[in-house]
């Protein structure tokens, strides 16, 4: 399950996509510079004067310092593996400099800050943005938030970034408890699995040295003895995931038991094939297969929006 | 991790790196204002802080809100037990102090920070109400920069930031700020007059008193301090030294010790008849904690903040506590008072019964022997002078009948007894006659063209009626003869003749030549400190257009100065601004020449492209330049120890640059 959909294309921020802004802090100083104003202005103090007028000065300059910090920025989002449902999609953003500093860049989604960073020329700074996923299928990442207030904090810049990046979601597998397999002959060997599938064929006694992972634990609870699973190999048997093998209406469920299956079939490194309505594997084994599966199971009557 | 929000302000607050800088530039904020408040203040705000310090390093938990709260209740009941009060101007800074430290205690947020240091540049403004020394000043703009310092590293706290870096931005800003600062100063409107006084802090005074008695002038002598700054403005006329009387208050009330002002004191200035031209100058004069003013005889003028009494004395609607200046023109040559009422008249002939009864005697005879009053007048001087009287700062104690004493007697003393006897022989002699106290004399300084006026120059004359000329001012120690003049006291008098060669249009050099060069010093820094006062402090709307005047900018009018301070304004902001966006970071030597090598390779598509990280672009061009693969292999072990160890880049950099340069050239 390794290929992950390509990265999309950098953007550059320009000073035309970007806003900058007072913040609270800039509102709150303005109030600040003010009052010293009235102050000074009363008492005709000079030295209120000067001090006021730099502050003001250095506000109104920062202003520059705020935009310059932001804009020149590269984003763009790096390979996002794909993800199950319930878990987070993680999308990695790549900032990257052309050619000089910002500092304390602000990545996030809808205004709400997920993290900070510096990216320097020869530093590219990446966070990770999540997002739940809940339904299978695509997750996109849409627009992604930039802002900055370095080095006053009082001015917020900001822009969005149309990122279009998006996160292939797995359903969420579910063991079935009761499962019919047909299995496609291979007519020559002809031999066939046990009802309730792809356990084990058959307990031996323990002998050290056995895997803990392939202990009949529930036995052993029992007291009734320590005895060691044992897989059957690869016989050459495939094994065929239909949907119609499911009794239940519900969709999503037997896409999630189908996943179920299929990882399960992909851990014993056994050949297995799959059909949905409209879509048919044939069986086969490795990775690449696995992923395809998955990758049906994932867009089943979904959007045919793909990139593979 | 969470999410944070920046537009709701509940950034984490990471306080490791940037404690102690907010807590420095709380520090620096306060610390001048230290010297106002009761010690017992400065040791709770420093607690404060060491405790804050502790509840960072240690993980401490900070105290609830309800117990600061208790704890300001608190502060603030003891401030109200020391000073009886809440609302008075030292209670209030002491409030101000110990609330501001309190909030430390309330500085878990992000904006809390932030809060702190806003408040730090507000309590730069209080400061500014109480001091105003150029070193004051320069040590407060210092604390401006530690405060910016201490927001950018604030603002950078998320992640680090290598200080250096922090540092020159904060500069840079700093710096760039000053040309918009003083375009807003030349510019901004002033008021024509000042409202009212700055607080100032002013304790002190200048010894001034506003009674007389044996003592309270000779005690001035050891003085230095500088009382006031005279500006001489008018061009042609100058006044030499025997003019040089800087009118104070007038004392009329004698009660056998001690003499005071007149109970028939009122505001409003009798008329002046037969004067001269007017003398211009503008007197800056140096806190006091009273209300007097000091001008040369006799002035006329007045504004909505100086009172003109009708004994031609001056004060201010407020107490002086801070450098203030004005304007004033004098009469050298006047006549005034021309009709004495019956009132006036009695005052100023008051003796107190039962006291020198020789004196009196003395003078009622010894008026009968010359014809007018003003002849009695110039009879007494010669006296003085024919007679061995001494002038002298360390007179003998009179008891009880002091003139006595003092004329028939010792007859040593300095401008007190003088005076005091003097006004006493005329009233005897049925001359109406009244102490005039202030100061006399006053030092050229060259190196800023005026005159100062210290504590030691305090003096005492007197002034006496006569029909058809009015009051007319005597100096009885003008009288005393050169050579029964204390050498101290002579020194002073020959320091005045020395001015007068000036005065009379002789050669500024010569008179800086005789000056020695510590005294050449001292002088300088005070020409400094004056201009200081009277150009910066002193900037108000006369400067202002003056300074036009000097720029050729006359067309300019108080008017004028909103808009086209706004049009300049946004002119130079945008200006830096675009030397802001244009300028180029120099950054990172090291990037500089990686790129330099990116660039040279570019031609062979070989570039380094933005988001390839650097360690994947050196394995690239091991694989085209295999002959180069040890030369590249160390650039990237030295590069990668480098930039994930950034502690020891001044060492390793400059190399490693060299290295990168050397391949260049090479490849």
């Amino acid at each position: 399950m390794s290929r992950r959909t390509p990265a999309s294309s950098s953007i550059t921020l320009v000073h035309r996509n970007s806003y900058i802004f007072p913040n609270h802090y800039g509102f709150l100083f303005l109030v600040l510079l003010l009052i010293m104003l009235v102050g000074a202005t009363n008492y005709q103090n000079n030295l209120a004067f000067t001090l006021t007028f730099l502050l003001i000065s250095m506000g109104l300059l920062s202003i520059f310092y705020t935009f310059k910090n932001l804009v020149g920025l590269t984003v763009k989002c790096g390979a996002v593996s794909p993800v199950f449902v319930d878990d987070d999609a993680i999308f990695p953003v790549i900032l990257a400099a052309e050619n000089k500093e910002h500092f304390s860049v602000g990545v996030g989604l809808q205004g709400n800050v997920v993290d900070f960073c510096n990216v320097l020329p020869l530093k590219h700074a990446t966070v990770s943005i999540r997002m739940p996923a809940s339904q299978r299928g695509v997750i996109k990442l849409e627009r992604l938030y930039i802002t900055s207030s370095f080095p006053l904090g009082m001015f917020r810049c900001w822009t969005w970034i149309p990122l279009q990046a998006e996160c292939l979601v797995y359903p969420k597998p579910i063991e079935p408890e009761f499962y019919q397999s047909q299995l496609i002959g291979n007519d020559e060997n002809g031999s066939l699995e046990k009802e309730g599938g792809l356990d084990f064929s058959h307990i031996r006694n323990y002998s050290p040295g056995d895997s803990m992972r392939h202990i009949e634990w529930k036995t052993f609870a029992k007291d009734r003895g320590l005895y060691t699973k044992q897989f059957s190999e690869p016989t050459g048997d495939d094994m065929m995931i239909h949907w119609q093998d499911f009794t239940t209406h519900d969709i999503e469920l037997k896409l999630s038991y189908m996943c179920f299956l299929v990882l399960a079939a992909d851990k014993q490194q056994k050949k297995y094939g799959m059909s949905l309505p409209g879509i048919e594997i044939a069986p086969a084994s490795g990775d690449e297969h696995t992923r395809q599966c998955l990758q049906k199971l994932a867009l089943f009557q979904r959007q045919p929006k793909t990139r593979v | 991790m969470g999410s944070k929000k920046i537009n709701n302000d509940v950034r984490n607050l990471n306080l490791d790196r940037v404690i102690h800088w907010i807590l420095l530039a709380q520090l620096l904020s306060l610390l001048p204002l230290f010297q106002l408040v009761p010690i017992w203040i400065v040791a709770a705000c420093l607690g404060v802080g060491f405790w804050r310090l502790a509840v960072n390093r240690y993980q401490l938990a900070l105290p609830s809100r309800l117990i600061t709260f208790c704890i300001g209740v608190l502060a603030a009941y003891l401030i109200y037990t020391t000073y009886g009060t809440l609302v008075s101007r030292e209670a209030g800074v002491s409030l101000i102090v110990l609330m501001f430290s309190l909030k430390l205690l309330e500085m878990r947020q992000f904006r809390d920070a932030i809060l702190i240091l806003f408040l730090s540049y507000f309590l730069l403004v209080v400061n500014f109400l109480y001091y105003e020394h150029v070193l004051m000043v320069i040590y407060l703009f210092a604390t401006v920069f530690v405060i910016t310092l201490a927001l950018v590293i604030l603002n950078s706290s998320d992640i680090s930031v290598g200080y250096k870096k922090l540092l020159s931005m904060a500069g840079t800003l700093f710096t760039l700020s000053i040309p918009v600062c003083v375009l807003l100063f030349i510019f901004f409107p002033r008021l024509a007059h000042p409202l009212w006084q700055m607080p100032g802090n002013s304790t002190g005074t200048t010894g001034f008193s506003e009674t007389m008695s044996p003592g309270t002038i000779s005690e001035l002598f050891e003085s230095d301090d500088i009382v006031f700054r005279v500006k001489i403005k008018s061009e042609e006329i100058k006044p030499d030294s025997s003019q040089l009387y800087w009118r104070g208050i007038v004392l009329s009330n004698y009660d056998g010790l001690t003499w005071r002002k007149s109970t028939t004191r009122a505001i409003g200035a009798p008329d002046i008849v037969r004067r001269s031209s007017p003398i211009e100058y503008s007197v800056i004069l140096e806190p006091h904690n009273k209300k007097w003013l000091f001008s040369l005889d006799i002035p006329d003028y007045s504004n909505s903040y100086i009172v003109l009494y009708n004994d031609f004395s001056m004060e201010s609607e407020r107490n002086i506590r801070s450098v203030f200046s004005y304007q004033l023109k004098s009469y050298l040559d006047y006549r005034y008072g021309l009709n004495l009422n019956p009132i006036e008249r009695q005052i100023n002939l008051q003796l107190p019964n039962n006291f020198n009864p020789e004196m009196v005697r003395w003078s009622v005879s010894r008026r009968q022997t010359v014809n007018t009053d003003a002849d009695f007048v110039q009879n007494i001087l010669n006296y003085i002078t024919q007679n061995q009287f001494f002038y002298t700062v360390t007179p003998p104690v009179y008891e009880e009948n002091i003139v006595d004493d003092f004329w028939f007697g010792e007859k040593r003393g300095y401008c007190e007894h003088y005076s005091n006897a003097f006004v006493y022989i005329m009233r005897a002699a049925g001359i109406p006659a009244r102490v005039v106290t202030g100061y006399s004399g006053g030092e050229y300084n060259p190196y800023g063209d005026y005159l100062i006026v210290r504590a030691k120059d305090a003096h005492a004359w007197t002034e006496i009626w006569l029909p058809n000329q009015g009051w007319i001012r005597v100096d009885p120690t003008a009288a005393i003869h050169p050579s029964r003049v204390e050498p101290m006291l002579a020194a002073r008098m020959e320091q005045r003749t020395a001015m007068d060669r000036f005065v009379d249009g002789e050669d500024i050099d010569s008179y800086i030549s005789d000056i020695s060069s510590l005294r050449a010093i001292q002088l300088t820094l005070d020409a400094f400190n004056h201009a200081w006062n009277e150009w910066f402090l002193g900037f108000d709307q006369d400067k202002q257009m003056q300074l036009f005047e000097l720029m050729g900018f006359d067309f300019l009018s108080p008017r004028d100065l909103l808009p086209w301070m706004i049009t300049l304004l946004i002119i130079l902001v945008a200006a830096i601004g675009l030397v802001i966006l244009r300028q180029k970071d120099n950054g990172d030597p090291l990037a500089r020449a990686l790129m330099r090598l990116s660039k040279k390779l570019s031609h062979k598509g070989l570039a380094w492209s933005k988001h390839e990280a650097p360690l994947t672009f050196f394995e690239r061009l091991k694989t085209h330049y295999p002959q180069y693969k040890a030369d590249i292999t160390d650039i990237q072990r030295r590069y990668s120890s480098l930039r994930y160890q950034e502690s020891r880049a001044s060492q390793n950099m400059p190399l490693l640059v060299k290295k990168i340069n050397t391949l260049k050239s090479n490849l």
